[in-house]
């Protein structure tokens, strides 16, 4: 595509230049330097083709317009005057501009630096041909750059590409061009899309075209100047792509032809040169550039490289019509035809020896497998089923046949079987006795004797055979024993695991401690384990049968309901239900009077999940739990009650507060009472107002006492040591249900060896617990998933030990955290405001302390500290 | 000062208490005003009529202590009287250190409230005349100028004239007309009189 420029014109030599002897003087005025490609090429071809075709000695100067490459020359004057001093004078028989900044710059200065010699354009495309460079005096000789024609030839040649990626400059030639391509190829822009790499540099440009998407094609236009003003060589940079480019490339040039493109309709820049310097010859002689019209070469086969034709898998047949392909990879035929026709020749003559040959063959190979195909029938037979035929010798046990597929046995190679002691030598050691006893004891007969045992494979695995054997007897003796093996590892390996499965579940029935016993829909007792006949027996069981599998369990109950014994009664009821799937389980607790004990027994049946029915009925003896519930049951008694328990002091304060409130009323009024009878006359009717409130605060002193009674049923303070992660212990589980309830997760986290602390427990207990459900109240306004309870102990400071109850609920306001421990201050809607004013008095009556905080985290924590006791407290 | 009648601020959460004891200080004559809490008392305010308060220790919101406190910060300067169901002594030591006038528990009889009532409104009466008193001297040595001042700091010292005058770098003649102008502006015809009036009044004498 781009190309373009050329452009020849030939002026018509001036008349008195030919009279000249002295020698043609040709100045070929380049636009981008000497070496640079393509115009190179047409300088060389031109300058080439005229010294070898100019009749008369000719000197060619070539100037350099190199700046064309950058800018366009705006400014010509220094270039002008360096021209100028160059000739000084000296006549120019014919100038040859290549390309059009040289074509460009010549109209402009021809007047002033050569106004009588003829000019021949080259390399001038012919949209950039302006009218105004053809002039009487100038012709031009060039070729036109079809576009659209390039890109039709790739899509005939590839026609699955998808993307043509165009590699163009950004001198202003190459910006020219890039215009025209993008704006001629937009007819394709349904089919292909295009990609431009005028922005790139070089080696950008070198990793993008390595990574190309499929279906991708180069089309090489032009690169002087890349994306970041980086002069390039335009032959050498399309070598550099090609080297590394994942998809075929195209270009524009044929004197890039065999330099990596796969080819098409190319601009024929050499032979503008060769055209060019023919024209140059008739204007040197004399013609009228006039005389010569433009020239437009006509257009070239296309031509396309055979290596890259192979090299991208393009069929010779999709090429357009009257293609010419060089490079060709020639073909084995092509390279070897005459040694490959005379081997053949050879290989024919002996061919038809060896057919005759194995013609005779066939014939006498018929007659024996017709011999033998009956035997060998029934030999494939027998060595293709599951039992391996063997023959050994009766004396030694050493095989004399064995099938193949002991082979796939033992893993070792047939001879190995025919081994002297092969078949004792393999035997398991723990079965090797008992074999080869069978192996005797079958030898005195003649009947078939089967026997199974192990045997080593060259695994190292053991492997199970079933064994069938005979004796064949010789005058009496045995000669030879024949038989059968068969692999039964498998077999025997899903007995073993069938055997170990009920093995499993006869442990797991014995394993468990309760008693259990497994009855079916009749009643009858189908199993139980080791632990029900214990138990049987304990709770006096006439027999182990009256209690074992085909007992009837359900009639014994049936006896005892019988009998009036109401717990056999329930269960017997609960039994049936579950047997005929009125429950899906029915469980009672029962009390057990045994001969040594009593004891307490849940009895739970759930149905017998086999096929047959039935019912699995377990008693379990939770006379250990029953007994710690009650003990829970009675500390929890025991706590709660001390909690509405306040200590001496605090209670003699409240009842002192509480009681003299009405008293000091009362006493005022009484005598308000006596000085208004003292009037003249008394004021009764005052007298009958404070009369009604004396009776009103004397009542209510008297409920105040009634109340206070109730409180003060119990409370000596008795201090021993006490362990406190014990005593802590215990509230949390006393709390647990409460927690529970409230969806809180509470957490103990005790300090282990603290030593003990001097106090009164119940009462310290008391001081937690009240913490702790203060704690779980606070939270009823947190989110569920977020309450938790934390209870640490730790060493506190020396000589103390500290609790600490953290929860997650919204903290203490600040301005609340002074006031917390205060009596009458509460917080809570329903709250007294003792609460916490007794865990402090009682925590100080042992000389501890306890305080508030919020945690860092968000929720409160408060803490205790209490001394631990002395070494021998007194 | 004034003959106003004085007025027993009662302040206490127990209604029937409030009433029982406003009936009984009525009886003797006294004008009574009931509260029901500290707050309800300092949002009443104060005409600075002559009088003294009586107050619960134990109220629910701020107590009789923080009241005390209160009053002290505002300086208020009626007599406090605490009146409580219970008193430890921590309290009422506390109570008693920070001025008030006694400390009652419940019931209390009356002849014991009447006289601690009484002793309140006499030391009220008395805190009274005194600051009248202060206020009447303050008039009289507010009318000295600044140098009337330092020569009198320098006679009550018993410095004679000359010294006096070495010492402020002036004429005798100059602090016997200050002398005069002071003794004058004071109403007091002696120097033991005008001793015994600024020691009264505070006024130190230099050295």
């Amino acid at each position: 595509m781009l190309m373009g420029f050329l452009g020849v014109f030939l002026f018509a030599l001036n008349a008195l230049g030919m009279t000249h002897s002295s020698p043609k003087r040709v100045l070929i005025l380049d636009s981008f330097g000497p070496d640079v490609a393509p115009f190179n090429v047409v300088a060389a071809a031109f300058r080439t083709t005229l010294t070898r075709e100019m009749a008369e000695p000719v000197a060619i100067h070539q100037i350099s317009l190199e700046t064309a490459r950058f800018t366009e020359p705006e400014k010509d004057d220094s270039f002008v005057r360096f021209i100028e001093d160059r000739f000084d004078g000296r006549k120019i028989d014919l100038v040859v501009p290549i390309a059009f900044p040289a074509v460009d710059f010549t109209a402009r200065q021809r007047k002033r630096l050569f106004p009588a010699a003829p000019v021949l354009m080259t390399l001038i495309e012919q949209r950039r041909l302006r009218p105004e460079f053809l002039t009487r005096n100038s012709t031009a000789v060039t070729d036109n750059v079809n576009l659209t024609g390039i890109v039709e030839d790739i899509l005939k040649v590839l026609p699955g590409t998808r993307n043509i990626v165009v590699v163009l400059g950004t001198s202003p030639l190459e910006r020219f061009w890039t215009a025209e391509a993008r704006r001629e190829f937009q007819r394709f822009s349904n089919r292909v899309s295009f990609t431009w790499f005028n922005d790139l540099s070089l080696e950008q440009m070198k990793e993008r075209v390595a990574a190309l998407p499929p279906h991708s094609v180069v089309l090489f236009g032009l690169l002087l100047l890349d994306g970041v003003r980086v002069p390039h060589d335009h032959d050498q940079a399309l070598k550099s792509l090609h080297a590394v480019a994942n998809a075929p490339m195209f270009s524009v040039f044929q004197s890039q032809f065999g330099s990596g493109i796969v080819g098409g309709r190319l601009f024929q820049d050499r032979g503008i040169g060769i055209r060019a310097a023919q024209a140059a010859i008739r204007i040197l002689g004399g013609e009228s550039p006039a005389n010569i019209p433009p020239r437009f070469l006509e257009a070239a086969s296309p031509i396309y490289d055979g290596r890259e034709l192979e090299r991208w898998g393009i069929s010779e047949k999709r090429l357009p019509p009257g293609s010419i392909v060089e490079f060709r990879v020639p073909s084995m035929w092509e390279l070897y035809k005459w040694y490959i026709i005379g081997a053949v020749a050879i290989i024919a003559l002996q061919a038809a020896l060896i057919t005759a040959l194995l013609v005779l063959r066939a014939k006498l190979k018929q007659s024996i497998a017709a011999v033998s195909e009956s035997e060998e029938r029934l030999r494939r037979l027998v060595e293709t089923t599951a039992a391996i035929p063997w023959e050994a010798d009766a004396e030694t046990w050493a095989f004399t046949y064995v099938g193949p597929q002991a082979v796939k046995l033992l893993g070792y190679p047939l001879e190995q079987w025919y081994d002297k002691d092969f078949w004792v030598s393999h035997l398991h050691p723990e079965d090797k006795e008992s074999a080869i006893t069978a192996c005797l004891s079958g030898s005195k007969s003649t009947e078939n004797f089967e026997f199974e045992y192990r045997m080593i494979a060259s695994s190292g695995e053991t492997i199970w055979v079933h064994d069938v054997a005979k004796y064949e007897h010789w005058d009496g003796n045995p000669s030879r024993v024949r038989g059968f093996l068969l692999d039964i590892t498998e077999r025997k390996a899903a007995e073993e695991r069938q055997a170990r499965s009920r093995a499993f579940e006869a442990f797991v029935l014995e394993s468990l401690p309760d008693n259990i016993a497994i009855i079916d829909t009749e009643g009858k007792i189908l199993a139980v384990n080791e632990a029900w006949k214990r138990f049987a027996e304990a709770n006096g069981a006439s027999s182990i049968e009256a209690v074992s599998s085909g007992a009837d369990y359900v009639n014994a109950c049936l006896q005892a309901k019988v009998e009036g014994d109401a717990d056999a009664r329930t269960a017997f009821d609960g039994i049936q239900a579950v047997i005929r799937g009125n429950r899906n389980t029915f469980s009672m607790e029962y009390l057990c009077s045994s001969p040594t004990a009593i004891r307490w027994f849940v009895m739970s049946v759930v149905p017998f999940q086999g096929p047959q029915g039935g019912a699995v009925i377990s008693h379990r003896d939770i006379t250990e739990i029953k007994r710690a519930e009650s003990e829970a049951q009675r500390l929890r008694e025991e706590i709660a009650h001390v909690t509405r328990v306040q200590t001496m002091g605090e209670l003699t304060a409240t009842v002192a507060h509480e009681l003299n409130q009405p008293l000091g009323a009362i006493l005022s009024n009484a005598e308000a009472a006596e000085m208004f009878l003292k009037n003249e006359p008394p004021a009764l009717s005052e007298v009958r107002d404070i009369l009604a409130d004396i009776r009103k605060d004397d009542i209510r002193a008297g409920e105040i006492i009634h109340r206070m009674r109730a409180l003060l049923r119990k409370q000596e303070i008795v201090k021993r040591p006490v362990d406190i992660n014990k005593a802590v212990g215990e509230i949390i589980q006393l709390t647990s249900n409460d927690a529970a309830a409230r969806k809180v997760a509470i957490k103990f986290e005790p300090m282990e060896n603290l030593p003990p602390v001097w106090a009164d427990r119940v009462q310290l207990q008391q001081v937690v617990m009240n913490l702790i459900l203060n704690g779980l109240e606070a939270m009823a306004v947190s989110p569920e998933t977020q309450r938790r309870l934390v209870v640490r102990t730790k060493n506190g400071d020396i000589g103390a030990v500290e609790i600490a109850v953290y929860d997650s609920g919204p903290g203490i306001r600040a301005d609340n955290l002074p006031k917390l421990f205060e009596q009458f201050y509460t917080t809570k809607k329903e709250g007294t405001g003792m609460g916490l004013s007794i865990a402090r008095t009682i925590v100080e009556a042992h000389q501890g302390q306890i305080w508030a905080e919020n945690s860092s985290d968000g929720g409160a924590v408060f803490r205790i500290k209490m001394p631990v006791a002395a070494e021998e407290p007194a | 000062m004034s003959a106003t009648q004085p007025i027993i601020h009662v302040v206490d959460d127990d209604a029937s208490f409030r009433r029982a004891v406003t009936r009984l200080l009525g009886t003797a004559g006294y004008e009574v005003r009931g509260y029901a809490s500290a707050s309800e008392f300092l949002a009443a305010g104060s005409d600075d009529a002559p009088g003294c308060v009586l107050v619960d220790l134990r109220m629910p919101g701020e107590s009789g202590l923080d009241l005390q406190g209160t009053l002290a910060q505002a300086e208020y300067l009626m007599p406090v009287i605490f009146l409580t169901g219970h008193g430890d002594i921590p309290t009422s030591v506390h109570a008693m250190r920070h001025g008030a006038v006694d400390f009652l528990t419940k019931p209390v009889k009356k002849q014991i409230l009447f006289d601690a009532v009484e002793r309140a409104l006499a030391r009220d009466a008395e805190e009274r005349k005194h600051r009248a008193r202060l206020r009447e001297l303050h008039n009289c040595f507010e009318v000295l100028t600044p140098r009337e001042r330092e020569v009198l700091t320098h006679v009550v010292s018993g410095m004679l004239n000359k010294q006096i005058a070495f010492d402020l770098g002036t004429t005798e003649r100059t602090i016997k007309a200050h002398r005069a102008s002071i003794m004058k502006k004071l109403g007091v015809d002696s120097l033991a009189e005008l001793v015994r009036l600024t020691e009264e009044y505070g006024l130190r004498p230099s050295r």
